[in-house]
Order: C-alpha cells, then structure tokens, then sequence
C-alpha cells in the first residue's frame, strides 16, 4: 500500500472538514446566525470576522464554486482511497495516483482562494493580526502544505518500487 | 522514460498557448479591440463573443489565474529539462512534478 497512515488520517479528516465546509457554504443563508441551522455552524461566526467572502454579505459565487469543487474532490479522494484497500497491488498505483490527482487539485486551489480572498480580507487578516494568524492562515495553510506533504510521501513510496525495476535495454 | 512524447508535445504546445494568453491578459486593455495590440490578439476578439469574463478588467478571478499559468509555464520548463538529465530518479520526480502542475 501506497499510503502511510498518516496520509490516511490527512486525507479522512480533510474530507469530514471539507464536507462541512460545503454545507456551510451552499446553504447559506440557513446557516448563518439566526438561520434555521445556525446554531450547528458557530465556528464560522469567528472565521468570518477574517474572511468576509464566507460571511455571505458579499454578492459572490466564488466560495460556492469552492465548495462544489471541494466536494468533487472529496469523491476523487474516496475513489482513490477505495482502490488504496482493494487486494489487488495494481489497484494500489491506481489508488495512489488518484490520490495525487486530487491533492494537486486541492494544491492548486487552495492557492487561487488564498489570492483571490485578499479582495474580502477583513483588516486584521490583511495586516497578518496574531488572530487573524490563528484563525485564518493557519488553518487555511494545512490545504497547501498537506496536499504536497501527501503528494511527496506517496510519490517517495511509488518510486521505492518503480526504481528497483532496472530499466529495460533500449533495442539494438 | 517516465513522460512519453505525446506529452513532451502537449507540454510544448500547451506552454505556447498559455503564455499568448497571459500576455493578452496581462496588457489588457492594449490588447482589446480598437487597441494598439489588437491585431496580435485577433483570436481573442473572436473568443469574447462566446466568454466575455475576459473582457472584464476588474475581474481578479482572471488575473490570478494568468499569474498562476506563468508560474506552471516555469515550473514546466524546469521540470522538462530536469527530466532530460541522466538519472532515473531525477526523470522519475520530474514526472510525478508534471502530474501535480
């Protein structure tokens, strides 16, 4: 198997907080405060104080396309981690690279939400505020740094069995 | 060995295309209709017939994602060249680096 426990543990908390995430995000406003499922989602009442795109006063599909991509790659991760278990060894590559796939995806996009969000940064995020540190970038980070994490560790273990096999003489 | 030829091509022709593009993002509004680049860009008055978001200066969706294609253009170009070099594990990496970009 291709990947660590580690990796696991990444991948399964991801996807919970991503689906939360996305709940959060397509029913809004039902789930802002004082909407009908607000009292489930009142974290988000501190993280909007940071970032005002999730606050749902601005007039922006940008976080619901997020979230709709967040929640397709939560299906490519689980695609990936189902092959990941399967007896067969080739499944495993498969798995494994379905898996790099989608943290690419995550990668990537987190990155583009970081730069498009400075528009909706609350002043303390913009000025890096030691809450703003805690409550934003830090959290939001683990999107970039895990993906590449899980990324380099899988790919080290792939090429652990790729690079055994000594390469076939190239044809006289 | 890792990265077939096929995708040598895709990578060369993709580069191309991406960096027209970023150009035509980033000297917006030269770039526009009745503009001093106008005529360099003649695909593109095309194109903002069926996608105007294009057109839209304030935009910052598009500004970021022109950025971002430069920065994979250089990554690409780098990891190209890496995956020419003699050993299996730097033409090994090169290619898992491809696969993420």
């Amino acid at each position: 198997m291709y990947l660590t426990k580690g990796v696991i543990v990444w991948l399964v908390a991801s996807s919970v907080i991503v689906i939360f995430d996305a709940t959060y995000i397509l029913n809004r406003p039902d789930t802002l405060p004082g909407g009908k499922y607000g009292q489930y989602f009142t974290v988000y009442q501190i993280y909007t104080q940071y970032d005002t795109l999730y606050g749902g006063q601005v007039k922006d599909y940008f976080a619901d396309i997020i979230a709709y991509l967040n929640l397709a790659e939560v299906a490519v991760t689980f695609i990936g981690m189902l092959l990941s278990v399967r007896k067969n060894k080739k499944d495993h590559l498969k798995g494994a690279i379905w898996i790099i796939a989608a943290s690419a995806f995550v990668f990537w996009k987190t990155i583009i939400y970081f730069w498009y969000d400075i528009q909706y940064m609350s002043a303390p995020t913009k000025w890096f505020a030691p809450d703003a540190i805690a409550f934003y970038y830090v959290p939001n980070s683990f999107w970039i740094l895990c993906p590449l994490w899980t990324i380099l560790s899988i790919g080290k273990r792939i090429g652990r069995d790729v690079l055994a096999v000594p390469p076939k003489p190239k044809k006289a | 060995m890792f990265i077939p030829w096929a995708a040598y091509l895709w990578l060369i022709y993709s580069s191309a295309a991406v960096i027209y593009d970023t150009l035509y993002i980033q000297l917006r509004p030269l770039t526009f209709r009745y503009n001093i680049y106008e005529w360099k860009f003649e695909p593109y008055q095309v194109y903002a017939f069926f996608d105007t978001l294009k057109l839209n200066t304030e935009d910052q969706f598009v500004v970021i994602q022109s950025w971002l294609n430069a920065v994979e253009v250089a990554v690409i170009l780098l990891v190209v060249l890496a995956s020419l070099l003699p050993s299996r594990r730097v033409k090994y990496w090169s290619a898992v680096a491809l696969v993420v970009v």
